[in-house]
């Protein structure tokens, strides 16, 4: 066989493998991101003094990467998966230790990675490997010898959640935090619960969060300013607003007047955005595919038996919803004001490449297989 | 280590099929929490149906309305709001920036031509100010020349047409449209809902009064002036002028002394205006009469001080004579008859010992002594000790003649004056031989200057001395003159002060300046331009019979 015809039959191998319908809803978001940010960023780069098409450049060049990742990622195989989150996490974790050592030094932002010109965000491309090595670790078999104790897979599985909380709580990154604990706690449930180790989870997690808000000025800020009714945040109070003005069919692509007012707009409150401009019944409809995009995945994985696979799925679908619905919860004040970005349809770099990743995974992991003459099996 | 791993993760049991049921699980939370996200949606997309029903409140967004208008009392407007232009540009659509310089500096006046050159040159900075502050007429000539890559961006902003005139009493707001001082501070809150308010101010009367004070302290040379004038039966303030003043239309500095509210702000002891609650609450308070003998004949001494007279008589006075002649030995003798509990207990009831109940937020608490023994209550019967404000003795005074311990001073229009808030506390007898001595101290007393031929008031004059470094100083004099008028039916009070006075052709210079020479003949100015405003007219037949109950009486007033 020539090279040509190999790459064809393994191409048509992964086109009838891989989970259609999903692709084309994720393929169908990232446009509607293209769409979105193309109305929402001209008005925040001229705020901040860039050209007016700055940011929609960057989001179509990160999109197109974004889906380039994606497929890669799902070319994978179940053993290459693992092997390359190996990799990736030791990477992000070596990255994020040495920007926390810097910033001690000059003060500066903890988050961010200057790096040929482009600054990325590692603890965003930690999320996908640490899933992939959290469901390694939940079902584990066999015990580990570790400095002398014996522990089996969920114990260690617990102390990583712990060392990676306190890198990203160092940062401080607490939205990422809460959003990492919520996917560990699914894969842990999934891979099957101890009510006693459950409860000591339970309390851990209890007092980091009141440590957080204790210690953290911004978090007992945002939780105070949640809390009391008469102060509410500049930023949701105008996205509020904006809700209200878009009403149901909205007031049309580009008519938006939230995105004059808040500097996130093209990030962590483009929904709001989208609703004043497209309606209320676009963002069902949104909020519609989301769910479709997961319960797909859910219904395809509950086809194999493989526990390491339901696990790794199960914390990577919960990080893509789970993210998508706290952005969401923000704007509505649901809950205190938190940075995080809405999957494919927000600006940034990092956070679409990554759940980019994510959604790779997740199509590697649902993929059918076939035997030699193509009949379906079971996995 | 890998290959370890998946000998246990790769190999799958078909046989325990059990994460279905979590899958479940997890699959109806996630649903559960979707839908809650879809109805929140819903609910603050339409709040104006679903709110009503449920409990969640959203903050209601106030539509920004205008702030409302300030107007006298006859409906003038004293602060309304105006459209001025803030000049900007975009350098991005600008490409000969010198040129457009040139065209905009003949209109306008640019400050620094070059720096704004270089500034519109900069392609990177999205927008540039040239100018705040630009008159409609103005901007419409510059945008007829069609000058591109430049906007107007209309601003509102708060414009006072009397300019100084209403200065204190109508205040100021501040960039953000939040009111500052006077009844704009006072009524922000309503004025922010766009509601007019009629204040109590009479643009007239407050224009003669500040013009007449103004005249007056460029005579007397005075570091400051106050005049009042109030209704005395519903505390409506008429005219209220501090002097030196401000423009509200132009930047404020806060610290410059014309901001000082003079009348409402600044402490001062009195003088002699006090002797007239001294001997009010004598005459209610105890034996004394107006015709009680006291020995003025020499100074009285207290402790290591003295209390000694201005124009000394040297003689034995009645109480109508000290009254008139502003005795101080005799009011000190009148005081520690009456004893200090007594005066001070009225002093209280008069509101002398604390703020003004005006509703203006620049007021200052009264300095009142640390101890109140007999040397106190000495000096006090004549108002030194005490340092008050000038609102503050209107308010006195009109309690007292108005005999209502309710009486408040107030800034806006009552729209009717409810009878049952009053609350007497003096018999009408002590009222009217209080009336009476003020009256006749226009005649033969220390206010003869105040008096116009056929209008019959009542008046007291005041001369303070400053205690500088502990010492009262006899060249630095705080010169008042309260009055209140008509005599026969008391309805309106007024007051004016000079802080330092200075008058040139007297030898003894500064120390000349009394409330009679300088505050009194200011009062008679101000009284014959305001009086036809006030409906005051001329009345020659001032019947005796309404003061003075025995005719003989009447030979006193003649001495």
């Amino acid at each position: 066989m020539n090279t040509k015809a190999l790459f064809t039959n393994f191409f048509q191998k992964w086109f009838r493998s891989v989970d259609l319908i999903s692709i084309t809803l994720i393929i169908f978001l990232m446009i509607l991101g293209l769409l979105f940010v193309t109305t929402a960023s001209p008005n925040v780069a001229k705020l901040k003094n860039l050209n007016e098409f700055y940011f929609i450049k960057k989001h179509y060049f990160f999109t197109f990467f974004s889906l380039f990742f994606m497929i890669i990622f799902s070319l994978f195989s179940t053993k290459g998966l693992i092997n390359i989150s190996y990799i990736g996490f030791t990477a992000s974790i070596i990255l994020i230790t040495i920007l926390l050592l810097i910033s001690g030094k000059n003060n500066g932002s903890t988050r961010w990675l200057n790096l040929l010109g482009y600054s990325f965000q590692p603890s965003e491309f930690l999320k996908p490997f640490t899933i992939i090595i959290f469901s390694i670790l939940l079902n584990l078999r066999n015990n580990i010898i570790l400095l002398g104790y014996s522990l089996n897979g969920k114990n260690i599985a617990f102390l990583l959640l712990l060392f990676i909380s306190s890198l990203i709580l160092a940062q401080p990154n607490f939205s990422m935090f809460v959003i990492l604990f919520l996917v560990f706690m699914s894969q842990y449930f999934t891979a099957g619960i101890n009510l006693k180790f459950f409860l000591f989870i339970s309390f851990i997690t209890l007092l980091i969060a009141i440590l957080a808000y204790l210690n953290l000025a911004h978090v007992k800020y945002r939780v105070d300013s949640f809390l009391s009714p008469n102060t509410t945040h500049f930023q949701v109070e105008k996205s509020l607003e904006a809700y209200q003005s878009g009403g149901l069919l909205g007031k049309g692509p580009g008519e938006g007047t939230i995105k004059n007012n808040i500097p996130d707009s093209h990030t962590d409150f483009i929904f709001p955005v989208i609703a004043e401009e497209y309606g209320a019944l676009v963002c069902i409809f949104l909020v519609c595919i989301l769910l479709v995009i997961f319960f797909r995945g859910i219904i395809n994985i509950n086809n194999s038996y493989n526990k390491f696979k339901i696990t790794s799925c199960v914390g990577l679908l919960t990080l893509f919803i789970i993210q998508a619905f706290i952005n969401m919860a923000v704007s509505m004040k649901l809950i205190p004001t938190t940075g995080v970005t809405f999957p494919f349809l927000s600006y940034g770099g990092s956070s679409i490449i990554s759940m980019g990743i994510v959604m790779g995974m997740v199509l590697s992991l649902t993929k059918k297989k076939f035997k030699e003459k193509g009949l379906i099996y079971e996995n | 280590m890998n290959n370890l791993f998946f000998l246990g993760l790769l190999g799958s049991n078909k046989n325990e099929k059990n994460h279905s049921k979590v899958l479940l699980i997890i699959s109806f939370v996630i649903g559960i929490l979707g839908l809650v996200i879809i109805m929140r949606l819903i609910e603050i997309s339409f709040p104006k149906e679903i709110s009503n029903k449920s409990k969640v409140v959203l903050k209601q967004t106030i539509k920004e309305k205008n702030r409302g208008f300030l107007l006298d009392r006859n409906n003038r407007i004293l602060a309304s709001n105006i459209y001025i232009y803030n000049l900007k540009a975009y350098p991005k659509k600008i490409k000969d920036p010198d040129n457009i310089i040139n065209l905009l500096s003949n209109e306008i006046d640019l400050q620094n031509n070059t720096t704004l050159i270089k500034k519109l040159s900069n392609k990177n900075k999205y927008e540039v100010l040239i100018k705040k502050n630009i008159t409609a007429p103005q901007a419409k000539k510059i945008n007829n020349k069609g000058i591109p890559g430049i906007e107007f961006v209309p601003v509102i902003k708060r414009f006072y047409p009397h300019k100084e005139i209403t200065s204190h009493y109508v205040g100021h707001v501040n960039g953000k449209m939040i009111g500052q001082l006077g009844a704009e501070r006072t009524f922000n809150n309503r004025l922010k809902l766009g509601e007019n308010i009629n204040l109590g101010i009479d643009i007239r009367l407050q224009y003669i009064v500040r013009d007449e004070l103004e005249k007056a302290r460029v005579k007397y040379n005075a570091k400051s002036a106050t005049a009042i004038i109030a209704n005395l039966n519903n505390g409506e303030i008429l005219s209220l002028v501090s002097l030196p003043d401000f423009n509200p239309n132009q930047s404020i500095n806060p610290m410059k002394n014309s901001y000082t509210n003079t009348a409402t702000l600044n402490l001062y002891e009195m003088g002699s205006t006090f002797k007239m609650f001294t001997i009010a609450a004598a005459i209610e308070f105890s034996k004394i009469n107006i015709e009680t003998k006291f020995d003025a004949s020499k100074p009285i001494k207290i402790a290591n001080y003295k209390i000694k007279d201005y124009k000394p008589k040297n003689k034995i006075l009645s109480t109508k004579e000290i009254f008139l002649n502003s005795s101080n030995i005799g009011s000190s003798l009148i005081a520690l008859e009456l004893g200090k509990d007594k005066l001070k207990n009225f002093y209280q009831q008069l509101g002398l010992l604390n703020k003004s109940n005006i509703n203006l937020n620049e007021k200052t608490k009264p300095i009142i002594p640390f101890k109140w023994g007999k040397i106190e209550t000495a000096t006090l019967s004549y108002g030194h000790g005490l340092s008050i404000s000038p609102i503050q003795m209107v308010e006195a005074a009109s309690k007292l003649f108005n005999n209502n311990q309710t009486y408040t001073p107030q800034i806006h229009k009552k729209e009717k004056y409810n009878l049952k808030e009053s609350k007497k506390f003096l018999s009408e007898k002590t009222i009217n031989t209080m009336k009476k001595l003020m009256y006749e101290n226009t005649i033969v007393g220390t206010a003869k200057k105040a008096r116009l031929d056929g209008f019959n008031i009542g008046g007291k004059t005041a001369t303070g001395e400053k205690a500088v470094n502990g010492k009262y100083d006899k060249t630095k004099l705080v010169s008042s003159f309260l009055a209140i008028f008509p005599i026969e039916k008391p309805k309106y009070i007024s007051l004016v002060l000079f802080d330092e006075p200075f008058i040139d052709n007297i030898k003894n210079f500064r120390q000349g300046a009394t409330g009679g020479i300088t505050a009194a003949p200011v009062t008679a100015d101000i009284f014959k331009r305001v009086f036809p405003i006030l409906g005051i007219t001329k009345n020659f037949n001032l019947d005796p019979g309404l003061f003075v109950n025995n005719k003989g009486e009447l030979n006193l007033v003649s001495y």
